[in-house]
């Protein structure tokens, strides 16, 4: 199997009557020798793998309170996919579920090619997690903290002094995490995110608590992580910093993906991008809307990760391009 | 292959372990149990009139001070860093590892803290062997006292709830049952069934310990008691029944908190 095709190619054995969670294993062991051997790749970023995180028609109900409806999205290595959309759209609901933190009521989601729900622990292992507003065990130093992840990830010690730098924490290392600052204690998230080496790194609003500066250095951090072939999801309201650093951009709304956003022209707030998407024809915004379709939209994250777990697609309507070749 | 399989499936419990040995030196609560324990040892080895006196000293403080003690530090342990559950259980661990990390953790923390109470006594007395197996079944109820705890704290929704359901956990067990049993005996055809008293104070680890301590420690004469075959084999195994029931109480406690953190959700 070329690895070209291996995005939009239909799923193998879907007409054989196998199941979408047994197609989607198959394809992870490919997948995994493929990471295996793009993380020794220099050139990672130039080469195309198959998705590491998967997700399709996710529902979930809090109460009598539908958060996801049928939210469908992937996430390729090498890339920055980032998840925007206004409060309560559902963008920390799906990063729960993908770290396993919360079952879906309906729909499925896998990472690694490890379904999150049947076999929780070996998708787990492949992803590392950082929430919104990460907190510690108050009495614990940073360093007793990363002693302790490392051990539960089998991650040796010299990782620790790296990642203490890579976050500028080393001075603080003795501090207890109690005493640490609400931006000091996203840093050290951001070090136990960075500290298993997980080929899958799910970031829920880490810039909220950071400084200008921390910011930037998170968008680099990140850069140089894809470019090491990994596979970053992030859920952010902060869409303007990310124009440029971010692969892909999607919009989420209402507990859907509603479409896929260039990237380089994200707005600077969702006012902007909800008048981008009501504006009259022939108006500027109308352009930039019109523009969005051309290239990403129906995008169709839900129509194209059904496919991949293997239901027919949906015929694209009138105007729409075929999803993006992969 | 085994071993290492055996090795990494008990590294999560260990870490856990280490975490929670780390915490606990900082605790305030143990920290203030351990001055307490140290004082409670001296008093009773001080105020004892017969080297026999001691024990029973020390028993008081078991059934009171200890099990109290207990139940506070595993609520406390339990709540204490809920605010790091999200990313705590996006680790490939079982959130059971974390459960019994803890417990095992606590349980080896009393073990330490209990010879501040008890080594005292040693320089009145001989550590025979029923001043060992007071040791034992003091240990085993603070172990049973942890485990409600930590249920009591993981089912709370914050700490406060939890110390209030812990406590009144404990309070029924260590009077309310007896109240109960108090009350209910002024029913007169309650009365034609001794066993379901027995069965009543038998289930409840903490009177099961003040009956063991009572008719094996203190040697009572327990002729009278013996009306029933039921109440027979109990006094001639009260130290076994005790370690049974507690061990149950401990199963189910943790099985119950167990199943609720596998249940949570961010």
């Amino acid at each position: 199997m070329r690895l070209a095709s291996l995005g939009s190619a239909p799923v193998p054995g879907a007409a054989n009557g196998l199941s979408p969670l047994r197609i989607l294993c198959e394809r992870s062991t490919c997948a995994k020798s493929l990471l295996r051997r793009g993380l020794r790749n220099q050139h990672a970023s130039r080469v195309r793998y198959p998705e590491m995180i998967l997700a399709a028609d996710l529902i979930k109900r809090y109460g009598h309170k539908e958060v996801l409806r049928g939210l469908s999205l992937e996430a390729r290595p090498g890339e920055i996919t980032i998840l925007v959309g206004e409060n309560g759209a559902g963008k920390s609901t799906t990063m729960r579920i993908l770290a396993g933190l919360a079952a879906p009521d309906g729909g499925s989601a896998a990472i690694g090619g490890h379904h999150i729900v049947q076999a929780k622990l070996s998708a787990q292992r492949a992803l590392s997690y950082l929430p919104q507003n990460p907190d510690f065990h108050p009495r614990l130093t940073c360093l007793q903290l990363l002693n302790f992840y490392a051990r539960l990830r089998g991650v040796k010690k010299a990782r620790i002094d790296f990642v203490l730098k890579e976050v500028g924490l080393t001075s603080v290392r003795e501090e207890r995490a109690g005493a640490l600052s609400g931006g000091m204690r996203q840093r050290l998230g951001i070090a136990l995110l960075l500290l298993p080496d997980a080929p899958v790194l799910l970031l829920d609003e880490p810039g909220l608590s950071l400084d200008p500066a921390w910011r930037n250095r998170l968008q680099a951090i990140l850069l140089e992580e894809a470019a090491r072939a990994k596979t970053i999801l992030m859920a952010t309201h902060l869409i303007a910093e990310w124009n440029a650093v971010a692969q892909r951009c999607l919009l989420c709304h209402a507990g859907r993906i509603e479409r896929e956003l260039d990237p380089n022209d994200l707005p600077n707030d969702f006012d902007m991008l909800a008048k981008r998407g009501a504006a009259a024809p022939g108006s500027a915004c109308a352009s930039h809307a019109r523009e969005d379709a051309f290239a990403f939209t129906n995008f169709s994250s839900a129509t194209h990760v059904k496919d991949r777990f293997g239901e027919a697609p949906k015929p694209a309507g009138e105007g729409a391009r075929a999803p993006r070749a992969l | 292959m085994s071993a290492s399989l055996g090795k990494t499936s008990l590294d999560p419990v260990s870490a856990v372990l280490t975490r929670e040995l780390h915490a606990a030196i900082l605790n305030r609560y143990f920290q203030v149990f351990c001055v307490l324990a140290l004082a409670g040892g001296i008093g009773a080895a001080l105020l004892a009139d017969t080297p026999d006196a001691a024990p029973m000293l020390i028993l008081q403080l078991a059934l009171y001070f200890v099990s109290l003690f207990a139940l506070l530090t595993g609520t406390s342990s339990a709540r204490a860093e809920s605010q790091e559950w999200p990313l705590l259980f996006a680790q490939p661990i079982p959130r059971s590892a974390f459960l019994a990390g803890k417990f095992l953790a606590l349980v080896a923390i009393f073990a330490g803290v209990l010879a501040l109470l008890f080594l005292p006594a040693l320089f009145v007395r001989q550590a025979d062997p029923a001043f060992l197996l007071l040791y034992g079944h003091t240990l085993t109820l603070a172990a049973g006292c942890v485990a409600l705890g930590l249920c009591a704290g993981f089912l709370a929704r914050d700490r406060v709830q939890g110390l209030v359901l812990g406590v009144s956990a404990w309070l029924l067990a260590i009077l309310g049952a007896d109240l109960v049993a108090l009350l209910a005996a002024r029913l007169s055809f309650l009365q034609r069934w001794p066993d379901l008293w027995a069965v009543f104070l038998m289930l409840n680890p903490l009177d099961a310990f003040r009956i063991d301590a009572l008719f094996w420690l203190e040697r009572i004469p327990a002729e009278a008691a013996r009306e029933t075959s039921l109440t027979n084999w109990w006094l001639d195994h009260t130290g076994l029944w005790f370690v049974t029931i507690s061990l149950l109480w401990m199963a189910a406690l943790l099985a119950v908190a167990g199943r609720h953190l596998r249940h949570w959700e961010d």
